[in-house]
């Protein structure tokens, strides 16, 4: 026989009520620690996807859908912009490098991107099996899309007219499967990537496809060769860029803003924009789930001190065995802590489990049961402080139990 | 030995209550006689260090208890003081055996399963040693509550009102259960009663 399982012992004797304070403690820790692990993964996420992209120039609307939809392919494009303005635009001194994206299209769900090897190249992405795509209607498909559709080298599909998976298909020109990618857990895995000219393709329905006249002009930064009537006529959806020096942080959004209809978007400013938004949401969610753990303090609380009325005689009869003040101390302080650590527990377990289940049907978050943060010791040091701060004053009471007086009033 | 000189206690409404000297012999059995609130109790406390006198000194052997700073003599009482109640007050949460268990823990004693099987054996009690507490008689109860004040081998065992609920068969049964082990022991045995059937069977009375 020691304290602790005597503790245990007589919380295990009141089954019901320490079944409450436990199952309250153990759903308050869930809250808190899911918000934490999918703000953590989401966030970890999101810089990842917006890594080497200082600015996302497209057609005018939301600047928050621009970044949505061209760096997370989450929303719907705001338009498209024309290429030659994009080329001009490209050649800008502060710009490093610029991605151009063309969107609109999807395979299944999918979406198809039409861009160059830079934007693979932009997430460190390597190729699995097969190559990159050295000519048009040749795709590389992420590690994901490769896997949940079946596809695999030469393996032919049609694209479909807009993000569903009910969108008409472009019947007449099939994509062939060049390239696998390696998993990166970045946005690539779930993209489908061939060129920009593909994308042109595969909607011209009156012309012969991959024929045009004229010579063909190497647009360098952009890092696409088009024909003069490409140049005049075609569009893409948007071009991500790095800058070159901070002062283009300055001065480029102003310059790109005046151009026709561009619009520049920061993918740190807007995500930060987004984070503020979504905080508000995720601040009352973690409130609830605080205000369930301290709710669970406050049964312990309850039940101890209810708890204390039966057991006082108890109590003095213990004393007069030999046990310490201090002892009888430890015993109702070390109730509530023994609930307190069973709730935390099976909280940080429950959250993690809840995490697995949302990473199941939520294939494209990317989130993963076995990811912990640091944070995650602070709910649980703070779960016990709780449970130890609710133990406190009853304990503090069986201390001062009076034996004699307690003994005799039997 | 026993020994209890000047011996006065004043309560917290400031009555005073006052003991003659009195003594009891190593492994005499010994009894505290009175009607209910004549202080029986209360003796029995300052005798068993559950309370402090106001005046005057117990001592047991040669150690004055009163002098013990709180600590030591919780301390003091785990090791050498078996106290027994009207009441078992059994702790509830716990087996019959775990109970005994918490006694030799308490008090500080090696926990020998073979020692408390031993003693739950000669009380009759080793079919009950897995039962919860509430599902035993209340004569069972008690003499749970005895084995569990002579675990640890005591040198002291005071008794209040061990035999107050119980009927005449328990009664007798239970006296001669304390004094048997009690001499088994070589434990000096106090018992405060208002009970007139076990006044016939103690010598040394102090009759209050």
């Amino acid at each position: 026989m020691n304290i602790p399982l005597l503790s245990l012992k007589s919380i295990l004797s009141r089954p019901l009520s320490t079944l409450l304070s436990w199952l309250l403690m153990s759903f308050g820790v869930t809250i808190v620690v899911l918000i934490l692990l999918v703000s953590a993964q989401l966030k970890n996420e999101i810089s990842k996807n917006a890594q080497g992209i200082d600015l996302v120039v497209g057609a005018k609307g939301s600047p928050l859908q621009l970044i949505l939809c061209n760096i997370f392919h989450v929303d719907f494009p705001t338009g498209n912009i024309s290429l030659k303005e994009a080329n001009n635009l490209s050649r800008n001194r502060y710009i490093e490098s610029a991605i151009p994206m063309s969107l609109g299209d999807s395979y299944r769900g999918y979406r198809i991107v039409g861009t160059t090897k830079a934007y693979g190249d932009l997430y460190g992405a390597e190729i699995q099996s097969g190559q990159w795509f050295e000519e048009d209607m040749k795709a590389v498909v992420g590690a994901n899309v490769a896997n949940l559709l079946g596809l695999n080298l030469g393996s032919q599909f049609q694209s479909q007219h807009g993000m569903s998976e009910e969108g008409e298909e472009h019947e007449e020109q099939s994509i062939i499967v060049a390239g696998i990618l390696a998993p990166s857990s970045t946005i690539l895995d779930d993209l489908i990537l061939v060129s920009i000219p593909s994308i042109w393709n595969v909607h011209e329905h009156e012309e012969e496809p991959g024929e045009h006249e004229g010579e063909i002009i190497d647009l360098p930064k952009l890092g696409i060769a088009v024909s003069q009537e490409q140049l005049e006529e075609e569009e893409i959806t948007s071009i991500l860029i790095k800058y070159r020096s901070p002062m283009a942080a300055v001065m480029l959004p102003r310059m790109v803003n005046e151009v026709g209809n561009f619009q520049a978007a920061s993918p740190a400013y807007e995500t930060a924009r987004l984070f503020n938004i979504i905080g508000v949401g995720v601040d009352v969610v973690n409130i609830i789930g605080i205000l369930i753990v301290v709710i669970s303090a406050i049964s312990v609380f309850i039940a101890l001190l209810h708890s204390l009325k039966d057991r006082k005689y108890d109590i003095a009869i213990m004393r007069s065995m030999g046990a310490t003040r201090r002892q009888i101390f430890v015993h109702v302080l070390m109730e509530g802590l023994l609930i307190a650590i069973l709730g935390c527990i099976s909280g940080l377990v429950l959250a993690h489990a809840a995490i697995g289940i949302l990473a199941f049907y939520l294939e494209k978050l990317n989130l993963s049961w076995s990811f912990f943060v640091n944070d995650e010791v602070w709910v649980l040091t703070g779960g016990l402080i709780i449970g130890m701060l609710a133990a406190i004053i009853p304990a503090g009471l069986a201390y001062k139990t009076d034996i004699s007086k307690t003994l005799s009033k039997a | 030995m026993i020994q209890i000189a000047g011996l006065s206690h004043c309560f917290s409404d400031n009555v005073v209550i006052s003991y003659p000297d009195w003594q009891v012999a190593d492994g005499e059995h010994s009894l505290i006689l009175g009607a209910s609130g004549s202080g029986k109790t209360t003796l029995l406390h300052l005798m068993s260090g559950l309370l402090k006198p106001t005046n005057g000194s117990v001592i047991f052997d040669t150690q004055e208890i009163n002098q013990l700073s709180p600590s030591r003599m919780d301390k003091f009482r785990g090791a050498h003081v078996g106290l027994i109640f009207q009441k078992p007050h059994l702790i509830a949460a716990l087996t019959v055996k775990e109970n005994i268990k918490l006694s030799t823990f308490l008090g500080k004693k090696p926990e020998h399963n073979r020692h408390i099987e031993e003693m739950l054996d000669s009380l009759g009690l080793i079919e009950l040693a897995h039962r919860k507490v509430h599902q035993l008689s209340q004569g069972q109860a008690q003499r749970v509550a005895i084995a569990r004040a002579l675990i640890n081998h005591p040198k002291f065992v005071f008794g209040d009102e061990p035999t107050a609920s119980l009927d005449d068969e328990s009664c007798m049964k239970v006296v001669e259960l304390l004094k048997r082990q009690s001499d088994q022991h070589g434990a000096t045995l106090v018992i405060a009663t208002h009970d007139q059937r076990v006044k016939n069977h103690f010598s040394n009375k102090l009759e209050l």
